[in-house]
């Protein structure tokens, strides 16, 4: 929890975007973590 | 073993409200029930499940007098733990003139809403993918952990509040 409070600041401070950051991707299940390069969009 | 506060809210359905609450009864999303203003789903079971009473009973059963108090005991101390440790890095709500929680504690996430457009699912989806990372926690203990959002005062529209149920003592 206190991680992700700092994941949270990230996007408050604008250094992750709003619409594109960990939080709002999740979950990370392995059919996404396992795309290739090309396909990656995180 | 088979339940804990998670299973117990997510089975089991308002009883009685009183009238003003009514309109906002939880509605289902197979078998319409509560009111006009209903809000989501609370339980698996549209009317809720009777079952979740008989292991409850069962619990107190097995634990005895003395295990329901030590058990107690340790929830508010887990619950507690984890609040003084969130301190400072999330808004708690619901504490005590002593700055105590109960056996859980609740996180108010509205002002992430505000300055990052992160909503309390978000916080949610994220949470679980972190308590999958942690070694030797068992389903049960990933169930309790598991966030959920409070509703419980319709008339003030959706809450925007997160609660942990204690991953301690998956019991209570």
């Amino acid at each position: 929890m206190i991680n992700i409070r700092r994941e949270a600041e990230e996007v408050m401070t604008g250094k992750q975007p709003r619409d594109n950051n960990v939080l709002k991707n999740a979950p990370h299940p392995i059919s996404v973590i396992a795309l290739s390069d090309d396909e990656w969009n995180r | 073993m088979p339940t804990n506060i998670f299973e117990l809210k997510t089975r089991y359905r308002p009883i009685c409200v009183a009238k003003h609450l009514a309109p906002f009864l939880p509605s289902h999303p197979v078998v319409p029930v509560g009111g006009d203003q209903a809000i989501n789903a609370v339980s698996a079971a549209p009317w809720g499940s009777a079952s979740i009473l008989l292991i409850s009973w069962a619990y107190i059963k097995m634990l005895g007098g003395q295990g329901l108090v030590d058990s107690s005991k340790i929830a508010l101390l887990s619950a507690n733990y984890m609040a003084h440790r969130l301190h400072g890095h999330y808004s708690l709500r619901y504490k005590n003139a002593n700055g105590r929680v109960a056996h859980e504690l609740l996180i108010d996430l509205a002002e992430f809403e505000k300055s990052a457009g992160l909503k309390v699912v978000d916080f949610a989806k994220r949470l679980q993918v972190s308590i999958r990372k942690i070694p030797y926690m068992d389903s049960l203990s990933m169930a309790c952990l598991r966030t959920t959002v409070f509703t419980h005062r319709p008339s003030h529209g959706p809450s925007r509040r997160v609660c942990l149920s204690n991953p301690q003592n998956p019991n209570l």
